[in-house]
């Protein structure tokens, strides 16, 4: 944990430039990363993260326009979100199962993105003495991403983690064990929330204008889940080390292909979705295959 | 303010571009129902029909109607391999989580179509412009609609004529919806249910591209344009059920006067919104079709 710690702080006094701005964008996708990570332990599938940013960073904006101290922006654009996603939750949770689910969770945002363009369409505009250095919000996305980090290792080996398991292995049966399910759903649903909230104010405040396009990105989406499903879904550091590779991907898919890296993108999502089930698959066959031919030859 | 010949021309417009959302939101449905997985390609494969249209057009003058003929099996058969990559495969391979896998795999899949668009015909506004699509016909002296526009939408009808007709009479449909109603029970009267599922797929990627034809006779398109579509789709399929012909076809037609509506009065700023709304409504309201 320690090392994780360092290995968080050091770019900040060794990196500079685009060096910073690259580790400053892993560390963004550890944290929605690792916030999808959080709901996918429990089978919460939500595809709503990208909206949590967009939300978040909106918030910052306004908050920000409106002469907020940066503490309290920081603290808004967390928690804007969360009390946004609340009605949705309840709504989502209780009514739908499973991939409408999961659908539902994906039109949120889109709903947020679409009310936010009704009335401030053109773009928010934040003058640029607010804005905050790269150095401080890098500071902000190594906090948030230890909280996250330090969540999910909460989460995941608490008995909490047990709970989640048991959850998503069957409900009912966990439900029947006396695990508040409705319960930890909502938390799970509701932490990325908060985080991914604030991960868009550290967006937002090195921005000077915000657009609706940017800051409510479906690209990132499919980026985020790649970077849990590369790293190793459901385990704690995961999501991080996805992010590494991820956003080192992204930077040199934006130097050689400016246009279709949404299609590289596609092709290893479908690629890591389809093809680590059928390694696992020829994997236990080969093993039980040779098993078998033991047994029957002696 | 608005007197009744506006109103008839909303109305009017809105009914021809809706039959069209109805029959993307009838693929949707009907893959929904056979793989039991939600698609969210669906939109991108639209979208690349109708650049495949658009380049048969501009390569070799072939018209979007008659392209449709050539589209339908080539999108069958594509239809045929994702349904059997994201349905059958999973099975076989014995994952458990399959809807997620589907979902995140579809996102990737559109993703990988979008990108390929960006790539291969760069991220341009196009549109078809053929001459005689874009004649306005009146009707009355109130109404008119482009030629273009009705044309898509009277082959639209006709096709879900051929839609309906193909689930209520002939063996492979009425098999196709026993096994959207009850897989296992139709397996047991007698439907090849693997087979049957398959060529439910390849029925449902066909109607999209279908309705790709049809479309690029009524909208310009750009790679990104397949979201859009999919929100159509999704709201059809949520508003009309799960595999119901004419209910996507009422469907459809509500949402395009809706559409036709909401840009009126609110120079379609508010589209999003409203669309977005009805479908998160619609889908926490109808407990059937989940």
């Amino acid at each position: 944990m320690l090392i994780f710690v360092a290995m968080m702080v050091l770019p900040l006094f060794l990196l500079s430039g685009f060096y910073l701005y690259t580790a400053w964008l892993i560390l963004y996708y550890a944290i929605l990363a690792s916030g999808w990570n959080i709901g996918r332990i429990g089978n919460v599938i939500s595809l709503a993260n990208f909206g949590y940013v967009g939300i978040g960073a909106y918030s910052y904006g306004l908050a920000t326009l409106n002469n907020l101290p940066f503490a309290s922006a920081l603290f808004l654009s967390g928690i804007v979100p969360v009390i946004c996603m609340i009605p949705v939750s309840f709504l989502l949770m209780i009514k739908l199962r499973g991939l409408y689910f999961s659908v539902g969770t994906f039109v949120v945002p889109l709903i947020a993105s679409a009310l936010i363009q009704v009335f401030y369409g053109t773009g928010l505009y934040i003058p640029f003495q607010k804005a905050i250095p790269i150095n401080q919000s890098y500071i902000i996305l190594a906090t948030l991403t230890f909280f996250s980090v330090a969540f999910t290792a909460w989460m995941t080996w608490s008995r909490y983690g047990l709970a989640l398991r048991s959850m998503f292995d069957a409900e009912a049966a966990a439900e029947a064990n006396g695990v508040n399910t409705g319960r930890l759903k909502l938390i799970i649903f509701l932490v990325p929330a908060f985080f991914g909230g604030m991960a868009g104010a550290a967006l937002a405040s090195s921005l000077s204008f915000l657009d609706t396009d940017v800051v409510f990105a479906v690209g990132d989406l499919l980026l985020l889940i790649l970077a849990t499903l590369i790293g190793g879904a459901g385990t704690v550091f995961g999501p991080v080390i996805g992010a590494v590779i991820v956003t080192i991907l992204t930077v040199v898919l934006g130097i050689y292909l400016p246009y279709g890296h949404l299609a590289v993108y596609g092709v290893i999502v479908i690629a890591v979705v389809l093809g680590k089930p059928i390694i696992q698959y020829y994997r236990a066959n080969l093993r039980s295959r040779a098993s078998v031919k033991n047994v029957t030859s002696s | 303010m608005i007197g009744l010949p506006e109103v008839l021309q909303l109305i009017a417009a809105g009914l021809v571009t809706g039959v069209i959302f109805g029959l993307m939101g009838l693929g949707l449905s009907v893959i929904l129902g056979t793989m039991g997985i939600v698609n969210m390609a669906d939109g991108a494969i639209i979208m690349f029909g109708m650049y495949l249209t658009y380049w048969l057009f501009a390569l070799f003058g072939i018209l979007p109607f008659f392209a449709a003929f050539l589209i339908m099996p080539l999108f069958f058969g594509v239809g045929i391999l994702f349904q059997y990559a994201f349905a059958e495969l999973p099975s076989k391979l014995g994952i458990t989580d399959r809807d997620a896998l589907a979902i995140v795999g579809t996102i990737g899949l559109a993703a990988l179509l979008e990108g390929s668009a960006n790539i291969l015909w760069s991220p341009d506004v196009r549109q078809i412009g053929i001459a005689w699509l874009n004649v306005p016909i009146g009707f009355g002296g109130v109404v008119d609609l482009p030629s273009g526009h009705l044309l898509a939408a009277a082959l639209t009808i006709v096709v879900y004529v051929a839609v309906f007709i193909f689930f209520r009479r002939t063996y492979a449909g009425l098999s196709i919806r026993a096994l959207i109603e009850d897989r296992t029970a139709a397996s047991l009267m007698g439907v090849n249910v693997g087979r049957m599922s398959l060529i439910g797929g390849g029925l449902g990627i066909s109607l999209g591209g279908i309705a790709a034809c049809m479309l690029t006779m009524t909208n310009a398109f750009y790679p990104s344009v397949g979201w859009q579509f999919l929100l159509y789709a999704f709201v059809v399929v949520a508003l009309g059920g799960m595999g119901n012909i004419i209910g996507s076809l009422i469907a459809g037609a509500s949402i395009g006067v809706i559409q036709s509506a909401t840009i009126a009065v609110s120079n379609s700023i508010l589209v999003p919104v409203v669309f977005l709304s009805i479908f998160l409504i619609a889908l926490a309201i109808r407990r059937e079709s989940i």
